[in-house]
């Protein structure tokens, strides 16, 4: 289990990270700083800006000001207009961050077993078949081994959202991004996903950053939880501290409303 | 109509229908690729380019095919390029139907999802690879009834190219009309001829578009 | 240019809007026709509608012209050329027409007619102030095409010996009277300029038949 990632790196940090769509603040000023193998829950309302966090590590966003950085290599700064395709230093910084999607965004046109293989085969150079054990190990791993040769939509959502998990693990990040990765799901599949998490999580010792709506599963899995409204980091601890006793008025207003649901 | 007639001709008629689907086959292979270019450089708006493609595109689409023909046809030869007619009539059909494939790939591109986009550039793939592994093999299929139709109304349009003297199979018609003068004959059989490929080529097409559409209703 | 070259070139392109007006005006009525009887309860008034829309749209709008230019006399009818040029573009134009008008009653949403019918309003009247008013705003951006490629269909008709705007300049560049850049940009040139009024037109009909659907749109 120990060849599922790299070595632990450095982590990632974000410094004074705004990012605004025209007027509209979406992160304000954030400040954070996740070192190697931790795993960080973001929790709070939608439009908070917890997404946009984990969109902009990812390159997905470009940002206003601040600057981000990924295992010692700066990422991202206000200065950059687009994401256009990155410097050589920023690429290789990035092959270490995987991410998993809400709606898992698989490619319909390619079987799972090329879903898995193209990132390895293509960025990283892996011949055909040690990308193809590769891939077969992790699905073994998220317990889909029967499912190579399918094409996404012959799975269910469960099924497509284990095999995204196996995709981004191809190659073997230190950083993993989960965003709202059982939000699209039907409740009866929210559980077999989570479950491939937790396991990753205590076989490995990926960097994690979770966002989710999911408050047992952040309190199971994470060393730390974030609470953010606004664009802001509202408040931030141990999962038990915030989320059995938050401090700030604004996150006990939140978990109040979650649990009459 | 004269069938003993439409007999002693009817290999000079087949040879212009050769010539018409050889000439639609061609313009086809060029309205393709450089649709396909019209389409990247509209989508990434590349500057300059994106500015004069534009004006091309609108003087394409607004002006008559067999203006462009004759645009080619008696102008080029000015500026030192000479071509044959036939030559010249495939061009000027590629360039104009690359216009309408164009729009029809650029629709085709962005109804591919942003999240596709997204998880090439979170799993590190190159502009490359995101575009011809990922992008293009799902943005072909859905509009393969329109390319399919574009490539029908080339067939037919073709006939212009007799304008300029290429004998294919409205020019081969007129040829023989204009010494046997079996007009109704060599007409209603050419017209059979346009219609035998056209009709069950726009049937098929609209199988596929009904097979296409009850697919995506499904998923 | 002298001023015949000038005079021949405004004669060319008055022809070329007759043209174009007087096909537009055999088309559209046969469209609406065509259109409704697409959706007729008569299965033999669909297969009608069926076939004249398959075999107009199976051959092109040049074919066409010739097949009625040449064929028409042998039969023993004369038309001018002019005549026939116009009717056949526009016979033409109203197969494909007709085909826009049929997707755009489609698409008004079934909920509709029903509850006119629940109303009690007859099928014409359900069409004529329900289906029609609705369909109208959806089919305007493809039909206003349909009129640009009319006036392109309409160079053809200098195939056929039409002195429109096209053989007039063919004529002056093809007996060295223009030079031929200058004449086939003023051809290319002119036609863009005869487009802009049905783009405008197309648009500013977009517009009005919007005013009150704005949340449907």
């Amino acid at each position: 289990m120990t060849e599922l990632v790299n070595d632990r790196g450095s982590g990632i940090s974000l410094a004074g990270v705004t990012k605004r769509y025209g007027d509209h603040v979406v992160l304000d000023g954030i400040d954070l700083e996740v070192p190697a193998g931790e795993r960080v829950s973001l929790i709070g309302p939608s439009g908070s800006g917890k997404t946009t966090v984990l969109r902009c590590i990812a390159r997905l966003e470009a940002i206003q000001s601040g600057s981000i950085t990924v295992e010692g290599t700066e990422v991202a700064r206000r200065t950059e207009k687009r994401t256009g395709p990155p410097a050589a230093d920023v690429a290789a910084a990035m092959r270490g961050v995987g991410m998993v999607f809400q709606q898992f965004n698989l490619f319909p046109n390619m079987s799972v077993m090329d879903n898995l293989t193209i990132a390895p085969t293509r960025v990283l150079g892996l011949g055909a078949e040690e990308a193809r054990a590769r891939a077969e190990g992790l699905l073994e791993l998220v317990g889909l081994a029967a499912k190579a040769r399918a094409y996404p939509s012959q799975l269910s959502g469960g099924q497509q959202q284990r095999v995204a998990i196996a995709r981004a693990l191809a190659m073997r990040p230190s950083v993993l991004l989960f965003d709202e990765v059982t939000s699209a799901l039907d409740p009866e599949l929210v559980g077999e996903v989570l479950e491939v998490i937790r396991g990753l999580a205590a076989a490995s010792d990926v960097t994690m950053l979770i966002v989710t709506h999911e408050m047992q599963f952040a309190r199971d899995v994470s060393d730390r939880v974030i609470y953010m409204e606004g664009g802001s980091v509202v408040e931030q601890g141990p999962p038990d501290a915030v989320l059995a006793d938050p401090a700030d008025e604004r996150t006990q207003r939140f978990l109040r409303r979650l649990l009459d649901h | 109509m004269n069938l003993d007639y439409l007999a002693s001709v009817d290999g000079v008629l087949l040879d212009g229908l050769r010539l018409t689907v050889v000439a639609t086959l061609l313009g086809a292979a060029i309205a393709l690729v450089l649709g396909l270019l019209i389409a990247c450089v509209q989508l990434a708006r590349v500057p300059v380019l994106f500015q004069a493609i534009t004006v091309l595109v609108i003087v394409i689409r607004n002006t008559p095919l067999l203006g462009q023909l004759f645009f080619m046809f008696y102008v080029l030869p000015r500026y030192g390029i000479r071509l044959d007619a036939l030559t010249v009539g495939v061009l000027a059909l590629g360039v104009h139907f690359s216009c309408y494939a164009a729009q029809a790939l650029r629709g085709g591109f962005l109804a591919v999802p942003r999240g596709q986009w997204e998880a090439c550039s979170v799993l590190g793939l190159s502009r490359t690879t995101t575009l011809w592994k990922v992008v293009l093999p799902q943005a072909l299929p859905p509009v393969v009834p329109t390319l399919t139709n574009l490539l029908i109304s080339m067939f037919k349009d073709s006939a212009v190219l007799s304008a300029i003297t290429v004998l294919e199979l409205l020019g081969t018609t007129r040829n023989l009309a204009s010494t046997s003068f079996q007009y109704t004959t060599l007409f209603t059989a050419m017209g059979l001829m346009y219609l035998a490929i056209a009709l069950p080529a726009s049937l098929a097409v609209r199988r596929l578009e009904h097979r296409l559409s009850r697919r995506t209703a499904r998923a | 240019m002298n001023e015949v070259v000038v005079r021949s070139m405004l004669d060319g392109a008055l022809v070329t809007t007759e043209v174009v007006v007087l096909a537009l005006a055999v088309a559209s009525p046969l469209a609406l026709t065509v259109a409704l009887a697409r959706g007729s309860r008569f299965r033999l008034v669909r297969a009608i509608a069926l076939t004249y829309v398959e075999f107009l749209r199976g051959t092109s709008a040049l074919v066409q012209l010739f097949w009625v230019y040449f064929v028409l006399p042998e039969l023993g009818a004369t038309i001018s050329s002019f005549v026939a040029g116009f009717v056949v573009l526009g016979v033409n134009a109203s197969a494909y027409a007709a085909e826009i008008i049929r997707g755009a009653i489609q698409a008004v949403p079934a909920a509709q007619s029903e509850a006119a019918q629940v109303m009690g309003l007859s099928t014409a009247t359900t069409m004529r102030r329900v289906i029609l008013p609705q369909a109208w705003p959806i089919m305007l951006p493809a039909l206003g095409n349909v009129a640009i490629d009319v006036l392109k269909a309409s160079a053809l008709v200098s195939l056929i010996t039409v002195s429109d705007f096209t053989r007039e300049l063919t004529q002056w560049a093809t007996t060295g009277v223009l030079d031929v850049t200058l004449a086939f940009t003023l051809l290319l040139a002119g036609y863009l300029v005869l487009s802009l009024p049905i783009t405008w037109l197309g648009h500013l009909l977009e517009k009005r038949s919007r005013r009150h659907l704005g949340a449907v749109a």
